[in-house]
C-alpha cells in the first residue's frame, strides 16, 4: 500500500525529474553520454573483437532498428532494437545472465545500446560491454561488415 | 607619274577599316587558338570525368564483391564444411555461388572463388566453367602476397585489388571467413570488364576498351560507326593495377561537331560586334572630324575662294569652331589674312603711287592720259599733255648725292601740285621726270601760261641740306587732240618738245612738227639702241695711247660708235648721255668689253702685246655685277687682268658712295688699272684722288687744244701734270694733235698721250695695221700696275 503522502512524494519527484528533464536539452544529454556506464565496461572495435574472439559464448547485440541493420552489421552480431529489447526479448536472445554481451548502435551520438545496456542491466545481465564507438567506429577501421 | 589624294575623310574612313580589318584578323587568330585551348581543355575535362567515372565504377565492382565475398563465407553451411576441411563439399558450396543473382544477373562477372585457410592455403576452389584448382591462374598474386603479411586486428580486413591476368584483367577481392572467430578467407576473382564498359553509357561517348596486352576487351558499336565522320576528338585514359601496372587502355571518341558549331556562332556574333562596332566607330569619327575639323576647312577654303575672286575680303575674319588645332589654324590664317590685307593695301599703293614724292607713277598716268584719250574722242573734250624734265638734275644726285636728289625731287614734285589745279594731274614718270594731265586746255596759250607758272614756281631757291640750289626745268607740251589722239603718240610729241626746249634753253617748248626732225626722241633712241646691239650697228674704235718718253704703244682706248642706219655715224656724246638714264647701259658695257676684250685677244695671239682702256660709265659702278661680268670675260679671252684699264668719269671721284667705292675696290682687286678720264673738266676732289685705286689721269682734251705758250691753259696743264705726280700718278694728255702741243707735254713731263698726231680713231682693221707697223719697230713692255 502506498500512503497520501507516498503518493505526494512520488508526484513531487516525478515533477521535478520533468522539470529537470525539461530544463536539460535533448542534444546536451547525448552529447554528455557517460564514458562509463555503471558497472559497464566500454569497449573499442578491438576490444569487441577480443571479446567475441576470447569467450565462445560472447554475443554482439546491434541495438539499431532493423533497417540500419540490413544495411550492414558486425559480422555474428544480433539485431535487438533498444525499442524492442526488455527482459523478455533479451531471455530469448541471451538466455543466461552471466554471458558476455556487448551492446552498439550507429556511434557515439546514438542512445540506443545505452538504452539497450541500461535494460539489461536491470535484467540482471552481469557482463555488459558497450561497444561505444558503434559502427561508424567499424566501418572508419576498415573492419569488414555484413549486408543481409 | 599619277598621284592619288584622298580626302581627310576618306583617309579617316580607310584607317578605321583597316584597323577594323586588323580586330577581324585578331578574332580570326584568337578564334583559332581559342579552339585549340577549348580543345585542350576539353580532352582534359574529359580525362578527368573518365578518371572519376572508371574509378566510381571500380569502387562499386569491388565493393559488390566484397558484399558477395562476405555474404558467402557468412553462411553457417559453408563455415561448417570450411572447418570440416570437407574440399568436395567446399568445392559444391563455393560453386553454387555462381547462382547467386549479382552473378547471374552480370551484375557481377564472378570468375573464381578460392576458399583459403588462416595461413593462405588452398582449402577448396570453384570456377564459373567448374574446372580445377590450377595456382596459375589465382588472380593477383600481389594480393595474396600482401594478405599474408598482415598481423593482428588488420588480417580481419577486406583486401582488394586491379590485376592484369592472362586472361585480361581481374578484381580479387579477400574477406575474411568466419566473421570475427576468422577461420580463414575467401577470394574472390571477378572480371570488371563488364562493369567497366557501363563507362560508356555514363560519358555518353563511343568507347574502345584494351587490355594493357594489347587484346581488345570491349568494342562498342558507334565506335565502329566513326571513320568517315568528321570533327572528332579522340582520346585515351589508361587505368593502372594495384602494382601501377597498365590494366586498361580507355579509347574515347567524342564528337566535336556541337562544340565546333557553337565556336562558330560565338565567332560569327564576334565577326558581328567587331563589324558593327568598326563602323560605329567610324560613324562616330566621320562626324566628329566633320565637325571637328573638315566643315571648319570647309569654311577657311571657301572665305580663301571668296578671296581669290575679290581681294576686298583679306582682312575678314573668318570665325570656325573645331578642334583646338583648327581653331589655332584660324586664328593665323585670320591673322596671316589681316597681314596680307595691309600688305596688298600696300602694294597697291606702290603700285600707282611713287613712294618718293607721293605722286601718281607713271602707271597711272598712262591710265589717266588712255582715260582722257577716250574721252577726246567721245565727248570733244581737249586736254594739254605737260612732259617736264629737270635741268642739272644728274649734276645734283652725283655731286650732291641721292638723298639731296631726292629732297629736290620731293619738292619739285610739291611745287608742281601746287601749280596744279583739282583736275589736273601730276605724275612722276621716273627718274627727274614728271609729265602732267590739263584736261580742258585747247589753247596754246593757256598751256603756255600754266607752263610758265610751273617754270616760275620751280625755279624758286631751295635749301637743302645745306646747299642753296635753284633748279630749272625744261617742259614740253602736246596738245589733244591738235597733236594726235593717241597716248603714246601725244607723250613722244611732248618729249620731242621738251628736249627742244632743254636743248634750246627755252624753258617750255609746245610741240611742232619740224621738232621731228631733228629730234633724237629718247624711246626712238632705247628701242633703236636695242636693235643696233642686235644687228652689229655698233662699232668700237681704237684710238692708242703713246708713252712719250719711250715712244712705246701703252694700251688702245675703246671707243663706241653707232653706225645708224638713217642718222649716219653718232659719236657717244650724241646717245651715251641718254643711254645712261636707262637700263641699256649696262648691256652697251657688256657689249663693249666682250668686243673689245675679244680684239685685244686677237692681237695678243697676233703677237701685239698693248693694253686695253675702256670707259665706264657712273652708272655702272652702280651694279656690282660688273666685277664678275670683267672677271668672266678676262678669264673668257685668256688676258691677264693688268692688260685691262677702266677710265671712269671725274664725277666718278665725288660720288659719296660706298658702293661705288666697294665696286672700284672690287675691280682694282681683280688686277686691273682705274683711270680718271676727262680730269679738269668738271668738279673733282682731291681727296678722292687719294683715296681711290688709280694709275693715271687724263687731261681733258680742251686744256690741251688752248695750250700755247705762257698762257693759262698751259699753267693748268702743268699744274694737272705735278699734281699728278705729286700723287704717284701718270699724267696721260688727251687730245695732242701737233708735234708742238707734244714737245710742250714732254718738257713738262707729261708721261704719255693720245690725239690724232699719232693716231686717228679707227676700227679694228686699221688699228691692227697701225700697231703692226708701230710695233715692228721695237719691242713693247707690258705695263705697269700702278
Amino acid at each position: 500500500m502506498v500512503g497520501k503522502s507516498g503518493i505526494r512524494s512520488v508526484i513531487r519527484r516525478d515533477c521535478l525529474c520533468m522539470i529537470l528533464a525539461m530544463l536539460i536539452p535533448l542534444p546536451a544529454l547525448s552529447a554528455h553520454m557517460p564514458e562509463t556506464a555503471a558497472d559497464v565496461a566500454v569497449v573499442d572495435a578491438e576490444g569487441l573483437i577480443d571479446l567475441v574472439v576470447g569467450q565462445e559464448h560472447a554475443m554482439v547485440v546491434d541495438t539499431r532498428l532493423q533497417s540500419d541493420y540490413v544495411r550492414g552489421h558486425i559480422d555474428g552480431a544480433i539485431n535487438l532494437p533498444n525499442t524492442e529489447t526488455d527482459c523478455r526479448s533479451l531471455s530469448s536472445t541471451v538466455p543466461h545472465l552471466d554471458k558476455t554481451i556487448v551492446f552498439y548502435c550507429n556511434g557515439t551520438g546514438c542512445e540506443r545500446s545505452a538504452e539497450s545496456i541500461r535494460i539489461a542491466r536491470s535484467c540482471g545481465y552481469e557482463h555488459v560491454y558497450w561497444f561505444r564507438g558503434g559502427f561508424e567506429e567499424w566501418l572508419a577501421k576498415g573492419y569488414p561488415y555484413l549486408k543481409q | 607619274m599619277n598621284r592619288y589624294h584622298f580626302s581627310m575623310r576618306a583617309s579617316v574612313g580607310l584607317i578605321i577599316l583597316l584597323m577594323g580589318l586588323l580586330g577581324v584578323l585578331l578574332a580570326v587568330t584568337t578564334g583559332n587558338v581559342y579552339q585549340r585551348f577549348v580543345l585542350d581543355n576539353q580532352r582534359e575535362i574529359f580525362e578527368d570525368l573518365a578518371d572519376i567515372k572508371v574509378n566510381l565504377i571500380l569502387s562499386e565492382t569491388i565493393q559488390s564483391t566484397a558484399d558477395l565475398g562476405m555474404s558467402i563465407q557468412a553462411s553457417e553451411e559453408l563455415r561448417k564444411v570450411f572447418r570440416e576441411r570437407d574440399e568436395g563439399k567446399i568445392n559444391a558450396y563455393l560453386h553454387d555461388q555462381f547462382h547467386q543473382f549479382v552473378v547471374s544477373a552480370s551484375l557481377l562477372k564472378l570468375m573464381q572463388v578460392y576458399a583459403l585457410d588462416k595461413d593462405f592455403a588452398v582449402v577448396g576452389y570453384a570456377d564459373e566453367e567448374g574446372g580445377s584448382f590450377s595456382p596459375v591462374d589465382m588472380p593477383c598474386r600481389e594480393l595474396l602476397q600482401q594478405a599474408r603479411q598482415r598481423e593482428g586486428y588488420s588480417r580481419l580486413k577486406i583486401l582488394s585489388g586491379l590485376c592484369a591476368s592472362e586472361s585480361g584483367a581481374r578484381v580479387a577481392v579477400i574477406v575474411p571467413l568466419g566473421g570475427l572467430r576468422m577461420e580463414g578467407y575467401l577470394l574472390l576473382g571477378v572480371d570488371p570488364t563488364p562493369n567497366l564498359v557501363h563507362v560508356e553509357e555514363e560519358m555518353g561517348m563511343p568507347l574502345r576498351l584494351l587490355f594493357a596486352n594489347g587484346g581488345v576487351a570491349y568494342v562498342s558499336e558507334e565506335w565502329n560507326a566513326l571513320p568517315g565522320q568528321e570533327n572528332l576528338l579522340f582520346w585515351r585514359y589508361s587505368l593502372t593495377g594495384m602494382s601501377g601496372e597498365a590494366v586498361y587502355d580507355f579509347h574515347f571518341s567524342a564528337d566535336m561537331a556541337p562544340l565546333y558549331a557553337k565556336l562558330d556562332e560565338t565567332r560569327q556574333v564576334m565577326f558581328l560586334i567587331a563589324a558593327l562596332s568598326t563602323f560605329l566607330v567610324m560613324a562616330v569619327s566621320v562626324v566628329m572630324l566633320q565637325k571637328s575639323a573638315l566643315d571648319p576647312l570647309a569654311r577657311l577654303t571657301r572665305h580663301l575662294r571668296r578671296v581669290r575672286k575679290d581681294k576686298k575680303h583679306l582682312g575678314e575674319k573668318v570665325i570656325v569652331k573645331g578642334s583646338q588645332e583648327i581653331t589655332e589654324l584660324s586664328e593665323r590664317f585670320n591673322e596671316m589674312s589681316s597681314e596680307l590685307h595691309v600688305l596688298y593695301k600696300t602694294l597697291e599703293r606702290m603700285a600707282y603711287t611713287d613712294m618718293l614724292t607721293r605722286l601718281p607713277n607713271r602707271a597711272v598716268f598712262y591710265d589717266r592720259l588712255g582715260q582722257a584719250v577716250h574721252m577726246v574722242q567721245r565727248q570733244n573734250t581737249p586736254f594739254a599733255l605737260m612732259v617736264m624734265d629737270l635741268d642739272k638734275f644728274k649734276w645734283v644726285n652725283d655731286n650732291l648725292g641721292h638723298h639731296v636728289g631726292d629732297k629736290l625731287l620731293r619738292e619739285v614734285a610739291s611745287r608742281l601740285k601746287r601749280c596744279m589745279r583739282k583736275s589736273d594731274t601730276v605724275a612722276r614718270l621716273g627718274g627727274d621726270e614728271f609729265a602732267a594731265l590739263l584736261p580742258g586746255i585747247l589753247e596754246y596759250e593757256d598751256s603756255r601760261h600754266m607752263a610758265a607758272k610751273i617754270l616760275e614756281h620751280v625755279a624758286q631757291p631751295l635749301y637743302i641740306d645745306g646747299h642753296d640750289l635753284t633748279c630749272g626745268v625744261s617742259i614740253g607740251i602736246a596738245h589733244c587732240p591738235v597733236h594726235g589722239a593717241d597716248g603714246d603718240l601725244l607723250m613722244q610729241r611732248a618729249d620731242v618738245a621738251m628736249y627742244h626746249a632743254k636743248n634750246q634753253r627755252q624753258g617750255f617748248m609746245i610741240y611742232e612738227p619740224r621738232l621731228d626732225e631733228h629730234s633724237l626722241n629718247r624711246l626712238d633712241l632705247e628701242r633703236e639702241l636695242e636693235n643696233a646691239i642686235g644687228n652689229g650697228h655698233l662699232e668700237i674704235h681704237y684710238q692708242p695711247k703713246i708713252d712719250l718718253r719711250e715712244g712705246r704703244v701703252i694700251d688702245v682706248e675703246a671707243l663706241i660708235r653707232w653706225r645708224h642706219p638713217l642718222r649716219g655715224y653718232l659719236l657717244p656724246e650724241q646717245f651715251i648721255p641718254r643711254i645712261e638714264q636707262s637700263n641699256l647701259i649696262h648691256r652697251m658695257t657688256q657689249w663693249v668689253l666682250a668686243h673689245a676684250l675679244r680684239d685685244c685677244a686677237s692681237w695678243h695671239a697676233r703677237g701685239l702685246m698693248v693694253g686695253l682702256s675702256i670707259n665706264l660709265s657712273r652708272r655702272n659702278l652702280d651694279d656690282a655685277r660688273i666685277i664678275d661680268l670683267a672677271k668672266s670675260l678676262l678669264s673668257q679671252h685668256g688676258i691677264e687682268p693688268a692688260w685691262l684699264s677702266l677710265e671712269l668719269s671725274e664725277s666718278v671721284m665725288v660720288a659719296d658712295s660706298d658702293r661705288v667705292s666697294q665696286v672700284l675696290e672690287g675691280l682694282h682687286g681683280l688686277g686691273l688699272r682705274l683711270a680718271v678720264d676727262h680730269f679738269g673738266s668738271g668738279h673733282f676732289s682731291l681727296a678722292s684722288l687719294g683715296r681711290l685705286p688709280l694709275e693715271e689721269i687724263k687731261i681733258d682734251q680742251a686744256f690741251i687744244h688752248k695750250m700755247c705758250h705762257g698762257n693759262s691753259e698751259t699753267m693748268l696743264v702743268r699744274s694737272m701734270i705735278d699734281l699728278a705726280h705729286n700723287i704717284g700718278l701718270k699724267a696721260v694728255a688727251k687730245g695732242v694733235e701737233t708735234p708742238q702741243a707734244r714737245d710742250q707735254l714732254m718738257e713738262m713731263g707729261c708721261d704719255r698721250a693720245q690725239g690724232f698726231l699719232f693716231c686717228v680713231p679707227c676700227g679694228f682693221e686699221d688699228m691692227t695695221a697701225w700697231l703692226e707697223k708701230r710695233l715692228s719697230q721695237g719691242p713693247q713692255v707690258m705695263p705697269r700696275q700702278s
